[in-house]
């Protein structure tokens, strides 16, 4: 039996209000009145299976033909009870940059290439890009700060070519004299 | 590139943010734009995503993308700042030789006007009594109360001064 003072819900304006706002794309047209009221009554059918009544749909944008965008503000009944809150503890330890610089000193005695791909139809050119080079992510910097060596991005790369492009960077970056560009091949 | 190093699971701010790098492209006229996504780093952005990104593009471009011609020699915000502060000085001279009260009661400032004898004057206004206690000034520590010598006890007479320290 869990204490009152466990139960909460969200706080919009006012205590225990239950305000929420979410926003999501449904795929039907949103350009002429008519496909707009459908589509605003679908997005209200969503928020109220999910939980959210009463609902307001406070923004509809036809995305192309076919879909619509919606941002819902509206109340959501359900409670959240913290004594039932199973909080998940980190399986390994995060390291910081200087711990894991000493590991790969220490195990490896140079550099470590690091080689990134990314598969399929979309370049994740940004993402591969922040992840890699010490520009980073959210504050945190990319693996190049980290005793690293980046190897060279490749993009839609086909999956069955993944591993064998890989072996092959990975070879030629560690051809190359410690910590610089791999050799001209 | 967008600013990967910023972005945060805050997608709001991150918009924020894209819009300021959308700000600096178009200012400089890079001929190559990649469109920063509120949801770098989260996820494949979303249909949605993708689209407000467009959308942030395109107001930036249409509100300010040639903002950095404003800046040129004789462009319109050289031109306008000209007009403006000539203005400016011209009011001054005309309030100076007509009187600050005169202008208020023209309605110089504001529109509103607020002729001389139009005010009420000193009703509403309590004089202080003897012992008046604030403890808010004292807290804020903004003003102090200067008693002039040889009225000591007569906090009525007292001036509020701006502490200056």
């Amino acid at each position: 039996m869990s204490d009152l003072a466990d139960v909460v819900r969200p706080y919009g304006d006012t205590t225990g209000d239950g305000r929420v706002q979410v926003s999501f794309t449904l795929p039907v047209p949103g350009v002429t009145p008519a496909d707009r009221a459908l589509g605003e009554g679908a997005a209200l059918q969503l928020a109220g299976k999910m939980g959210m009544s009463p609902a307001m749909v406070v923004h509809t944008k036809p995305v192309g033909p076919d879909f619509t965008f919606f941002i819902v503000y509206g109340r959501v009944s359900h409670l959240v009870d913290l004594s039932l809150v199973t909080v998940a503890e980190r399986e390994f330890e995060l390291l910081s940059p200087a711990q894991v610089n000493l590991r790969i000193a220490a195990s490896l005695g140079r550099k470590l290439v690091v080689v990134g791909a990314t598969v399929g139809t979309d370049a994740h050119t940004v993402g591969i890009d922040a992840i890699l080079n010490v520009k980073g992510h959210s504050g945190e910097k990319g693996l190049e700060y980290k005793g690293t060596t980046p190897g060279e991005v490749a993009s839609y790369l086909a999956h069955a070519l993944a591993p064998a492009t890989a072996v092959a960077e990975a070879r030629s970056w560690s051809r190359a004299r410690p910590g610089g560009r791999p050799s001209p091949s | 590139m967008p600013p990967t190093k910023h972005m945060t699971g805050n997608v709001f701010a991150g918009y924020l943010l894209d819009a300021f790098f959308n700000l600096c492209g178009l200012m400089t006229g890079q001929s190559i734009l990649l469109v920063g996504m509120m949801t770098e780093g989260i996820h494949t952005p979303f249909l949605s995503d993708r689209d407000l990104a467009l959308e942030n593009v395109r107001y930036v471009r249409s509100a300010a993308g040639r903002l950095g011609l404003s800046f040129q020699p004789d462009a319109f915000v050289v031109e306008r700042a000209h007009r403006v502060l000539g203005e400016a000085v011209d009011l001054l001279r005309r309030i100076e030789s007509d009187g600050l009260l005169n202008a208020i009661a023209d309605g110089t400032f504001g529109v509103t006007k607020r002729p001389p004898g139009g005010g009420r004057g000193l009703d509403g206004v309590i004089e202080r009594a003897l012992g008046y206690f604030n403890p808010v000034t004292d807290v804020l520590g903004g003003f102090r109360e200067v008693v002039p010598p040889g009225e000591q006890g007569n906090p009525v007479s007292g001036v509020l001064e701006g502490d200056m320290e």
